[in-house]
Formats: C-alpha cells, sequence, structure tokens
C-alpha cells in the first residue's frame, strides 16, 4: 500500500474543472482546494508505487488545467 | 453505460468531507427516530415484558445482520484504479463498501482493536439492563430525558482522548443542543431522585462507555494497510457481546410467564423487531463512521438530533396506523416547549457546522529534524503528520475552529521547533473525501 500527496498547481480559472476531473479517479482519498503556493492538494493510495505512475500518467497529468504537480510520497504516518 | 454518465454518476457520489460527517451523524439519527417509534408499538402492542423485548431483539438482530454480513461481503462491486486504466487494473470489492468503504468481509480483529470493541459491547449489554430494568420501575418520561446529558461525559472524554479540548463555541453549541433536546423530551415529565441518580450514574456512565470504547476502536489503524477496522465489525461484535450479557440476564429473570410470552410472541415480533434493529444497525453503523470522523461530544450532541427528528415521524406513523401509534403531544404548553427544543437543537447544529477549520502545513527540516515528528503529533489541532519523500520533508493537517486558534495553537508553535527550516501554510477551502 503506498500513499501519497500530490500538490498541484492550477491554471488560472480552472480549478473548478480540474476539480471536477479529479473527483472521477477512485484512487483520490481527499481531494482538498487550498489557499498558497499550490491551488489543490490530493491524497491518494494505490497498491504499489507503479500504480502510482501509472495514476499520474493517466489520470492526472492529462487534466486541462493541471500547470505543475509535485508527488510526495508517505514515509510514516502519525496520527 | 456510456463513459459521459458513468462520469456524471461518479462525480455526483462525491461529497465534501465536512458534508459526509454531517450526512452520516443526522441519517444515523433519523434512523434512531424512526426504530425508536416502532419500538413504542412493539412494547406496547406484542411484547410488553421488557426483558424479553430485549432478548428477542439481540438474538433476532444479530441472526440478520449476520446474513446481511455474509451478504455483504460478496466481492460483487468493482473498482477501477481510474477510467483510463479500467481495463488493466481491476478487482473486485464486497459489497459492504457501499456502507463503509474499510469494509473488507467478515474477519477477526486483532486484540489490541477487538479489547475496545468488546468492551463497548461489554457497556452496550450492560446498559440494555438497566434501561429495562428502569423501564419496569419508572416511566421513561422520567429518565429518558437525562440521557441527553451523556453529552457533558464525553466533553470530558474529548478533552482526554482528543488532545484538543472542545472550543467555546463548540461548548456553546452542544449546550444548546443538550438544552435543546432536554427541553424537547422533557416537557411532560416529572422527575424522581432515585431515576435521577440511576440514569446519571449507570444509564449514562455505560452509554458513555460505549462511545469513548467504540471511539478508541475507530482510532486503530492496520498497520499494513493504515485502514482503520471497519464500522460493520465493529457493530458485529459488540452486539455478539451484548447478546450473550442480555441472554445471561434474561436466565436470572426467567420465569413460566416470560417463557409464555416468548412462545406466543416470537412469530409475531420477528418482522416489526427485525426491521427495528436493521434500522439500529444501520443507524449505529453511521454513528461508528461519523464518530471515526469528529469528536464524541459533537457526534452524539448531532445524533441527538433524534429526539427532534422523533416528532414528524411519530405524526406520519399516526397517520398511517392511528390505532398502533397514538400521540400525546403534551397540550399547547408540550407544543411549545418542542418548537423551542427544535429551534436550539437547529442553532446549535448550524453553528457547529459553519465554525470548522483546517490548515494543512509543509515542512522542511534540518538533518535531525524528524526526531521533533512526535512534538509536532502530540500538539493541540494536530490531526495528522505525514512524513514525506521529496522537496517537502512533512505534511500536517491541523483541525481548528478557527484560523486564528490554528495559528496560535499550532502554527507558532511549530514555526518556533529549532530544527524547523521552511513552513508553508495553506487554508482548505473545500474538502472531498472518497
Amino acid at each position: 500500500m503506498v500513499a501519497a500527496y500530490i500538490l498541484i498547481d492550477v491554471k488560472k480559472g480552472f480549478t473548478e474543472r480540474v476539480v471536477e476531473a479529479l473527483s472521477m479517479v477512485d484512487n483520490i482519498q481527499l481531494l482538498s482546494v487550498v489557499t498558497g503556493e499550490f491551488d489543490i492538494i490530493i491524497r491518494v493510495v494505490t497498491d504499489e508505487l507503479e500504480d502510482l505512475y501509472q495514476l499520474m500518467i493517466d489520470s492526472i497529468d492529462p487534466i486541462e488545467g493541471v500547470n505543475d504537480t509535485i508527488t510526495s510520497v508517505v514515509e510514516k504516518e502519525f496520527k | 453505460m456510456s463513459s459521459d454518465s458513468r462520469r456524471t454518476r461518479k462525480a455526483k457520489s462525491s461529497l465534501s468531507k465536512r458534508l459526509l460527517f454531517y450526512t452520516l451523524a443526522l441519517s444515523s439519527s433519523i434512523l434512531y427516530a424512526i426504530f425508536v417509534v416502532l419500538d413504542g408499538y412493539i412494547s406496547h402492542e406484542i411484547l410488553p415484558d421488557g426483558y424479553v423485548f430485549a432478548t428477542i431483539s439481540w438474538w433476532l438482530g444479530l441472526a440478520i445482520f449476520t446474513i446481511i454480513v455474509i451478504i455483504l461481503a460478496l466481492p460483487l462491486r468493482t473498482l477501477t484504479t481510474s477510467s483510463e486504466v479500467r481495463e488493466k487494473v481491476k478487482s473486485r470489492a464486497p459489497l459492504g463498501t457501499y456502507l463503509d468503504p474499510n469494509f473488507r468481509g467478515i474477519r477477526i480483529p486483532p486484540w489490541e482493536v477487538l479489547k475496545f470493541v468488546l468492551l463497548g459491547g461489554f457497556f452496550m449489554g450492560v446498559s440494555t439492563i438497566i434501561y429495562f430494568q428502569m423501564i419496569d420501575k419508572f416511566d421513561a418520561a422520567t429518565f429518558v430525558p437525562l440521557m441527553s446529558f451523556v453529552i457533558v461525559y464525553l466533553l470530558i472524554g474529548d478533552f482526554l482522548t482528543e488532545k484538543d479540548g472542545p472550543t467555546l463555541i463548540e461548548l456553546q453549541a452542544i449546550i444548546m443542543i443538550t438544552l435543546g433536546v432536554f427541553i424537547s423530551s422533557a416537557s411532560r415529565s416529572e422527575f424522581d431522585l432515585e431515576s435521577l441518580a440511576i440514569t446519571l450514574i449507570f444509564l449514562n456512565g455505560t452509554s458513555a462507555g460505549i462511545t469513548i470504547s467504540h471511539k478508541k476502536a475507530t482510532q486503530w489503524k492496520d498497520p499494513v494497510t493504515r485502514r482503520p477496522l471497519d464500522s460493520l465489525a465493529i457493530r458485529y461484535y459488540s452486539m455478539l457481546v451484548a447478546t450473550i450479557i442480555t441472554t445471561l440476564m434474561f436466565l436470572l429473570v426467567i420465569n413460566e410467564e416470560r417463557v409464555e410470552m416468548l412462545k406466543t410472541q416470537f412469530i409475531a415480533s420477528i418482522f416489526p423487531v427485525g426491521l427495528s434493529m436493521i434500522l439500529a444497525t444501520i443507524s449505529y453503523i453511521f454513528f461508528i463512521r461519523a464518530l471515526e470522523m469528529g469528536k464524541m461530544s459533537i457526534v452524539n450532541s448531532l445524533t441527538s438530533f433524534s429526539v427532534i427528528a422523533s416528532i414528524p415521524i411519530a405524526f406520519i406513523a399516526n397517520w398511517i396506523f392511528p390505532n398502533e401509534f397514538p400521540i400525546d403531544m403534551g397540550g399547547s404548553l408540550g407544543i411549545v416547549l418542542k418548537s423551542v427544543g427544535a429551534i436550539l437543537v437547529l442553532t446549535g447544529m448550524i453553528s457547529l457546522a459553519l465554525s470548522d477549520a483546517k490548515i494543512l502545513a509543509l515542512v522542511k527540516v534540518s538533518e535531525d529534524g524528524l526526531k521533533e515528528i512526535d512534538k509536532i503529533a502530540a500538539m493541540k489541532g494536530v490531526a495528522r503528520v505525514s512524513v514525506l519523500a521529496g522537496k517537502y520533508d512533512i505534511l500536517i493537517t491541523i483541525r481548528t475552529r478557527s484560523m486564528g486558534k490554528g495559528y496560535r495553537n499550532t502554527i507558532r508553535k511549530i514555526s518556533a521547533l529549532p530544527n524547523v527550516t521552511s513552513l508553508k501554510t495553506m487554508a482548505i477551502l473545500k474538502e472531498w473525501s472518497s
């Protein structure tokens, strides 16, 4: 099980469309529209790193309006 | 189904996390109100003896839920990684994931979480015994309103388990909701000192015990999958323990009259009691899911909306079956008190819903910085700390009632840590949860 956060920079005026497109991706656990350096932060969970790569290539990068992404895999979590 | 219609359906099924929390808590309370109205009919018309009613309820409930859980464990729901890789990666999930996404079939949980589930079941069983003994001895109207004060116990529990005590806004809202529920349900009551003492000490004590135990159970995470124990498992194993305790109690008070009632009324009670237990079970599953997402005192105060919800439900039941579901609103004073109570409850809920904020903080630390993670995780308001690989070292999720409070209690303290070299905060404007 691999959890990762993807920080997304969205082209001006495209936030609503990107949110709508992301809401169709099943592996997204949390989707947050935020203020600050990034516009959207999502938390994804996949079985393996390969699936995370596939998710990025197939489902996130092609979304119209996504300018840039930073993917950070979670190494450990405290709650 | 075309790709477009599938997309529309999926997009519509996404709920914002806050909306999901309130939907779960309020759905739980509405289902609770329906089965309480139904229970009133059963105890009045079919099973007037509380011990027989409790025993049949738990046994039937357990039998029906066992069948339901077996059906829900069937892997009939298709899960896909994404629309584009749908053909490549396809897996089957149990039907029960519709009720709780963490459901993965019937399994025995590890002891570290099972102990809290069983403890909750024990409190459930004891609570049932006390409740039916009180029903036998007192008029329900003298002690049922006092049960709403269990929230005070849970407030104390929140102080102990959440490391972030309720804020002033939360306290105000909880007081409004509790008083509203009390006024609504106590509008026809006269109080009795003995029933007051038993309710406040034992009934509310065991009720708080159930919530605290199950809250602890929801906080556990599977070390490999990081998933919590599903709400169906929590309900199932609790029911098992509660059924054993109630049966033992029944064996202690068994007599010819009760055995006769069990024999003669069992068939007639199967449908209404079964229906009531199905509603009770779904209500409790939603309650546990809400409990996983929010503070105990807030979930409990939201679910006490059932007292208000029971009013229209009682009217609808009376309209359809006037003889089976009679209504007594306690005259014009009763109606006024119920209305005032309902307004207080709704106002409290709205103020809770409108005062919720979440902040994300991206942190970079120096070489030894990761040693400070325990300190960060223990800070007030910190809901989750994720250690990351890549550009940033840590992502901190902060839950707070206001941005100012989040800054004062958490952000300022994190930035003051000597090993924190960079800190970027982002306020969450809107959030969705799968």
